[in-house]
């Protein structure tokens, strides 16, 4: 019995890996809900959520990164989001020390043996 | 309210079955099933994705409008976290020397086996159940209370076949039921449930909210590849966002560290699992050794608040 268990953790802890190993794209969305003034806002739609910004990092080639634009208060001529790009951006370094982190704690259950 | 709740979604209630907190951080709740109103609106809801499902485990922070006291919250809870983290290790040694106790005192056990088995026809005489009783000596409460609830499994296993249309009796009970006699399925129920915790912990999706005086500000769901998807209010200030990132390094932070204790608690039975005599103990015996596991977790997270 404790060998069979063993042996379906280190399976089910190599199957895991291996799979999030093989997934070749990260994709980080940052959306939003807009705030309508004198609206009751206890209870948002969050399922109805617009796309802001979109990254979608290639692990093994390139990344790609759709981001907020919008149109400057002086000149009209389209900025950055300065803001809300920060925003997704640190939501992108956090997926991808998330996904570092998973990966090491799966492949620490193969390293590891029993005494 | 707590200030930082684990909901889990109904028949996924293996932790707060097991433990009213993880790591001394997350207060456990079951939620409530969804109403089919609810699940219209939240998850299949034209162009919704899976990430905005009902029922995934939802890691939440309550704080308050105070920023100051917030933050306060929010700094203490990555503290307790850390100090659960540093204590993985301790915790498997613990587990390790138990083992070698155990693993000493069965040695001695076979050497005056002859003495037992005298004895061992009744169940609270049983070799294995002497064993474990005998591991009291030198244990700490919350070792002598896995102990007894390896005890428990090991009593009510063997007597079960006994208790076949007899009455069921009160017992003992860490999380994993009252008696084998009264509910030998639904340990069984449990226990599959827990395991299935576990995948689900790699696998699903998560979901973390921040409340800021009871008004949710962002969600984010996670993905197990890490995938991530985070929804704001506009005009959301910026104080608030910033929470929220807090709240979300210290969910996943936690999420990371349940995963690597549930491993750790499955090697722990791994190891003891020669003091269970009985078919299926060593599964039925998982809950105990994470919620002593998780024990121990929180007791280093609750000294670490403490300073």
């Amino acid at each position: 019995m404790a060998n069979e268990l063993e042996t379906s953790l280190r399976n089910a802890a190599a199957r895991v890996a291996q799979y999030v190993d093989d997934v070749a794209t990260l994709t980080v969305e940052t959306r939003y809900i807009q705030v309508v003034p004198g609206t009751e806002v206890g209870s948002p739609d969050f399922a109805g959520a617009k796309p802001a910004a979109r990254t979608e990092i290639k692990l093994d080639s390139d990344s790609a990164t759709v981001v907020p634009m919008r149109p400057s208060q002086t000149t009209g001529v389209l900025e950055v989001d300065a803001e809300l790009l920060n925003i997704h951006q640190a939501n992108v370094t956090m997926a991808i020390e998330y996904r570092a982190r998973m990966l090491d704690a799966l492949l620490g259950i193969l390293r590891s043996r029993l005494k | 309210m707590a200030v930082f709740e684990l909901v889990e979604p109904a028949g996924i209630a293996s932790l707060s079955s097991t433990a009213p907190d993880v790591f001394g951080v997350w207060e456990t709740t079951p939620s409530e099933p969804a109403r089919p109103e609810e699940m219209g609106s939240l998850s299949f809801a034209p162009g919704a994705s899976p990430e905005l499902a009902p029922d995934v485990p939802v890691w939440r922070a309550n704080l308050p409008a105070n920023l100051e006291q917030a933050r306060s919250y929010l700094a203490s809870g990555q503290a307790r976290l850390e100090a659960s983290r540093r204590a993985l290790p301790t915790a498997q040694e613990r587990l390790d020397s138990l083992a070698e106790r155990s693993r000493s005192a069965h040695q001695d056990q076979m050497n005056v086996s002859f003495a037992l088995d005298s004895l061992s026809t009744a169940p609270a005489y049983a070799p294995s159940i002497l064993l474990l009783a005998s591991l009291h000596a030198g244990a700490d409460e919350a070792e002598a209370e896995f102990l007894d609830a390896l005890i428990q499994i090991e009593r009510e296993a063997r007597e079960a076949p006994q208790k076949q249309g007899a009455a069921p009796r009160a017992g003992v009970s860490f999380g994993l039921g009252d008696s084998l006699a009264e509910g030998w399925e639904r340990f069984q129920e449990q226990v599959q449930v827990f395991i299935h915790h576990l995948l689900q912990s790699v696998a699903a999706y998560v979901r973390v909210e921040t409340e800021i005086a009871g008004v949710l500000v962002a969600q984010t769901s996670v993905g197990w590849t890490g995938n991530v998807r985070t929804v704001w209010q506009t005009g959301t200030p910026t104080e608030h966002i910033a929470l929220h990132h807090c709240t979300l390094r210290l969910a996943l932070s936690s999420r990371d560290t349940l995963f690597r204790s549930i491993a750790i608690a499955v090697q722990g039975i791994i190891k003891l699992s020669f003091l269970l005599s009985t078919p299926g103990g060593v599964v039925l015996a998982l809950p105990s050794v994470w919620h002593y596991l998780n024990r121990m977790l929180s007791q280093a997270a609750g000294e670490a608040g403490e300073h």
